[in-house]
């Protein structure tokens, strides 16, 4: 065969292999050398059998070897016996071997090798983590001498959830309320940023305790931390069901929260219609995959009356036919699980806990989210909100000049308190309970009749009615702290800086009274309440109140050795930030130095990665600009290593490094830069959060370097709208886009417009950084030049 | 038995330059060492299979070290020169086990049952597929050596990407191709069994 003709056979084999029939058929019509036809023919014959053939060959050389003989040690433990196989290998059940606990596990040993055992080990204590009654616990892994990852993880009896739900004849009320668990536990890892991404009924047992039934999780975040690409290749050699994928899993994007959302979805239509989503022509992977990438589930109510799916129906619920089950789901369950079957992302449930509280709705007889567009859109985006103001509230300062952290401060504070007391998850889950039925007890729908509705308004309103509500909780102090905390900080995420200090202050004068009598939580409590009214001082452009804030919470670490490492690490961080604001790079410098020593011995990433980014800031700061662009990308590539990256944070990082490579004169990669952190900011929050306005200003800011002068104005005039309306006129960040609005116009010889703001901006600046900084020079010689553009015109 | 060891570190680092004749030189160092761990393998108890993918990562520990720093690249590189020795150690041991069971007999090649989940291949089905990749080599050596390290070495996409320096896609598209191709030059090879298009010699 010629060279010629075997790449025309690629081509072509290539062209129509994915293609329908018909236009399959037209494509090789077209082609006239009737050998390469043949043979396109041939392979496209062979197309499927060839990978599952391959798929199996490759699989069956990689084959483990015989199961581990009981008595094998495998790290601290000891084999006991064969379990079975799983999906990802094989598990065995063990014991502690060097007596340190008497304590049975389960011993999965992977089938594939890990690519990476840093990365794997890494994950591995993130996961290790994880705390919760529903989620079953990892206590150890490594690597075996022939390179298959293990994991010991707790021991759970149980049954599959499914099973469990068919076993035992259970009701659609029974199951929603199983299945709500299994949303709480999954909620409680998607706070600490885990995703699970292989949610299936094998990896939700149920078992009987004397409480009732009780849900365990299996292998929370496992899959990520194998990181098999076969997961997410088509007709790779994964032994996994695609049967639970999320239609961006198969088109191999990564996964994240709302992948499991989805995967959610999968296992509540199975629970309640004991059938998959999707009508299949057959279990061959490909058929699987087209169907979930290309077709609408069945309508829940529709699938339990069809007598032909490919699916039998042992595990439906307990109806006495059909019919009455199908009248059952119609209406609200439709609704719902078709939201979290969505096929794009944004469009499902925003949140396992989203989903929940719908079906908890639901079952007390409130109409769902799921079902009128407005509501759905209101809750999803008070949810989004809402995460903002529980888990993410401190994201972190860094306006274009200033401020650099990116401190999740609270979302990471939970995640290092796994050994806190159950009353911490109750005050949260009241706390979370009362602001959604706040919220909505404000749903437009019921409350606002014909007017027009405004969510900022409503949000407001929302808040406000909690503080009211808060104040009837004087006998439980701490419940009452912890609510008025959360209300000062979503007000501080809405960019509601006055109203957001009353109830702050009101939160910490409380948690100092219980610290005065002896309770030691309370103290570290107060702690972080100072450092979130410090944070909101930061905001304010108060920056010796905000220091003395942060001064006071470092003392409370300091007499508290237990406290948190990541929480004192914090602290400094964010005292550093507010002494590189006001020019103090020293100080700023051997503060960071001491938070990044203390996320690199608790060997926090996450930690570290925001230190780095702030080490950026202030290496930009000090005209370091190399030094800064490399603490940037490493900041980056930390966040990148992640399991579930904090998108807003890795485009803060973007953000500024976009600065210095405004400044360094490189403009072309910082419009690469900007525009990434574009693309991770602004779809994700609302439009006037300083995030977004601080990307839109370092946007600007590039636009006046390009000489973009019109586009600029156009840019940055926004920015400085609402800033003057969040912030205030006096507030340096106003200045600033002042000042650069003020440049662009000068450049364009409107020197009327110019004055005023270079003015205003030189005013502010060099009151908070002082006459010589190097942010504040470049103003007063704008004044110069603008001074004599105007002698010149005389 | 100590043999004089060969420095594997320089190898691969020839290796990751690109040098002539660094994957000559490497090939035999990790074929010796990975025909005596599946030796050590077949000879200890309960443990009839080889598991292609420990091998090559307990080839690449003791022979590059955990403590050695090496790029996603040369690691990539190093897996490729693995995937194929490890290709030669089962061939030729299948080759010499046939050949000593049935004194050099035909082959025959049972297509559907090597479809069953995860029984390791036999030894025709092994020598089949490496007569067929041979063939393939010939008319394109990039898409054989594609399955080489998909199949033998049991690499990823992106490491055997990273090994090939091509993008992950063409080596996605090169490897649905390239087992279509053999899946029917198996078919149809004398003794195959993959459809009625393949008469079955007796």
């Amino acid at each position: 065969m010629t060279d010629a003709r075997w790449l025309r056979i690629e081509q072509l084999f290539e062209a129509v292999a994915d293609l329908p029939p018909a236009a399959r058929e037209a494509a090789l019509a077209e082609e006239p050398d009737a050998a390469v036809v043949a043979e396109v023919r041939a392979l496209l014959a062979a197309d499927t059998s060839a990978g599952a053939f391959f798929g199996a060959l490759a699989a069956g050389l990689a084959h483990e070897p015989a199961a581990l003989d009981a008595g094998a040690h495998v790290g601290a433990y000891r084999v006991e016996a064969f379990v079975g196989e799983g999906g990802m290998g094989s598990v065995y059940r063990a014991v502690r071997a060097d007596g340190a606990f008497d304590r049975t596990v389960a011993l999965k040993v992977m089938r594939v090798g890990t690519g990476d055992v840093r990365r794997f080990l890494a994950e591995r204590s993130v996961l290790a983590r994880l705390d919760h009654p529903a989620i079953a616990r990892l206590y150890d892994g490594g690597v075996l001498p022939d390179g298959r990852p293990y994991f010991a993880m707790e021991w759970v009896e149980g049954r599959p959830l499914t099973d469990y739900a068919a076993e035992r004849g259970l009701g659609v009320e029974a199951r929603l309320e199983l299945f709500r668990q299994v949303c709480d536990a999954v909620q409680y890892a998607h706070g600490r940023l885990i995703v699970h991404r292989d949610l299936k009924p094998s990896n939700v047992l149920v078992a009987d305790t004397p409480d009732g039934p009780r849900v365990s999780l299996l292998d929370f975040g496992i899959a990520r931390a194998l990181d098999a690409d076969a997961l997410t290749e088509p007709g790779g050699t994964a032994p996994l069901t695609p049967a639970y994928a999320a239609p961006e899993q198969l088109r191999g994007e990564p996964a994240s929260t709302s992948t499991d959302v989805y995967a959610l979805g999968v296992l509540l239509y199975e629970l309640l219609t004991g059938r998959r989503p999707y009508r299949v022509a057959s279990r061959a992977r490909a058929a699987v995959e087209r169907a979930i990438l290309e077709t609408q589930p069945t309508r829940p109510s529709t699938a339990v009356t069809q007598a032909d799916s490919a699916e039998s129906v042992p595990t439906a619920p307990a109806a006495p036919d059909a019919a009455r089950l199908a009248r059952r789901l119609a209406g609200d369950l439709d609704a719902v699980l078709l939201k979290a079957l969505e096929k794009e992302p944004a469009r499902r449930y925003g949140s396992a806990e989203a989903l929940s509280r719908d079906l908890e709705r639901h079952l007390r007889g409130l109409p769902v989210r799921a079902r009128p567009p407005s509501a759905a859109y209101l809750a999803g985006r008070f949810v989004r909100r809402h995460h903002v103001g529980v888990t993410a509230t401190l994201l972190g300062a860094a306006l274009v000049i200033g401020w650099a952290a990116t401190a999740t401060v609270q979302g990471r504070r939970l995640a290092e308190e796994r050994d806190r007391a159950r009353l911490e998850t109750i005050k949260a889950e009241r706390v979370t309970a009362f602001l959604t039925d706040l919220f909505q007890a404000s749903d437009p729908a019921l409350a606002l009749g014909g007017r027009a509705y405004d969510p900022d308004l409503t949000a407001r309103d929302v808040l406000d009615r909690g503080l009211a509500r808060a104040a009837l909780l004087r006998d439980q102090p701490a419940v009452q702290a912890e609510m008025l905390a959360t209300i000062s900080q979503t007000y501080t995420a809405l960019g509601a800086y006055d109203a957001a200090l009353a109830p702050g202050e009101q939160a910490l004068a409380l948690r100092e009274a219980l610290a005065r009598d002896g309770d030691t939580r309370a103290s570290l409590e107060a702690a972080t309440s100072l450092r979130a009214l410090g944070w909101l001082h930061i905001l304010r452009g108060e920056n010796g109140h905000a220091a003395g804030r942060f001064r006071e919470a470092l003392a409370i670490y300091d007499a508290h050795p237990e406290a948190p490492a990541a929480d004192r690490a914090e602290g400094l961080l964010l005292l550093g930030e507010v002494m590189a604001t006001v020019a103090r790079h020293d100080d700023a410098l051997r503060l960071y130095r001491q938070a990044l020593a203390l996320h690199r011995e608790a060997g926090d990433v996450a930690g570290e990665a925001v230190t780095r980014h702030d080490l950026g800031s202030l290496h930009h700061h000090l005209g370091r600009f190399d030094a800064s662009i490399a603490f940037f990308q490493q900041a980056i590539a930390l966040y990148r290593r992640q399991p579930s990256p904090d998108p807003v944070a890795v485009g803060a990082s973007h953000t500024l490094m976009g600065l210095v490579l405004r400044e360094v004169g490189r403009l072309d990669d910082a419009e690469a830069a900007l525009t990434t952190a574009r693309e991770l900011i602004e779809p994700r929050l609302p439009s006037e959060h300083f995030r977004v306005l601080q990307v839109r200003m370092a946007w600007g800011t590039l636009l006046v370097a390009q000489r973009r002068f019109p586009e600029a104005v156009a840019t940055i005039e926004p920015v400085l709208n609402a800033r003057r309306k969040v912030l205030g006129r006096t507030h340096w960040a106003t200045a600033e886009a002042e000042a650069w609005l003020g440049a662009a116009y000068l450049e364009m010889g409107r020197l009327d417009d110019a004055e005023p703001l270079l003015q205003s901006a030189y005013r502010v600046l060099a009151g908070v950084r002082g006459p010589d900084d190097r942010y504040v020079v470049p103003i007063a010689e704008a004044l110069d030049r603008l001074r004599a553009a105007r002698q010149a015109r005389r | 038995m100590p043999t004089p060891t060969p420095d594997v570190t320089q190898m691969l680092d020839a290796l990751g330059r690109g040098e002539d004749g660094a994957v000559d030189r490497l090939f035999p160092v990790v074929y010796d060492e990975l025909r005596r761990l599946a030796q050590r393998v077949r000879q200890g108890p309960a443990m009839e299979t080889l598991n292609t993918t420990a091998l090559v990562h307990e080839a690449y520990l003791r022979l590059v070290g955990p403590e050695h720093e090496m790029s996603f690249e040369s690691r990539a590189h190093f897996l490729a020169v693995t995937a194929k020795a490890m290709r030669h150690v089962l061939v030729d041991y299948a080759r010499r086990r046939g050949a000593a069971k049935r004194g050099g007999g035909a082959l025959r090649v049972d297509l559907t049952a090597a479809l069953g989940a995860y029984a390791p291949p036999d030894d025709a089905t092994l020598i089949a597929v490496d007569d067929a990749l041979l063939r393939l080599g010939r008319l394109d050596a990039r898409k054989a050596r594609v399955v080489e390290c998909r199949v033998f070495g049991g690499l990823t996409l992106d490491e055997t990407a990273a090994a090939l320096d091509v993008s992950a896609a063409t080596v996605k598209r090169d490897w649905r191709m390239a087992q279509a191709w053999l899946w029917r030059e198996l078919a149809d090879a004398p003794g195959g069994d993959g459809g009625a298009t393949a008469p079955a010699l007796p």
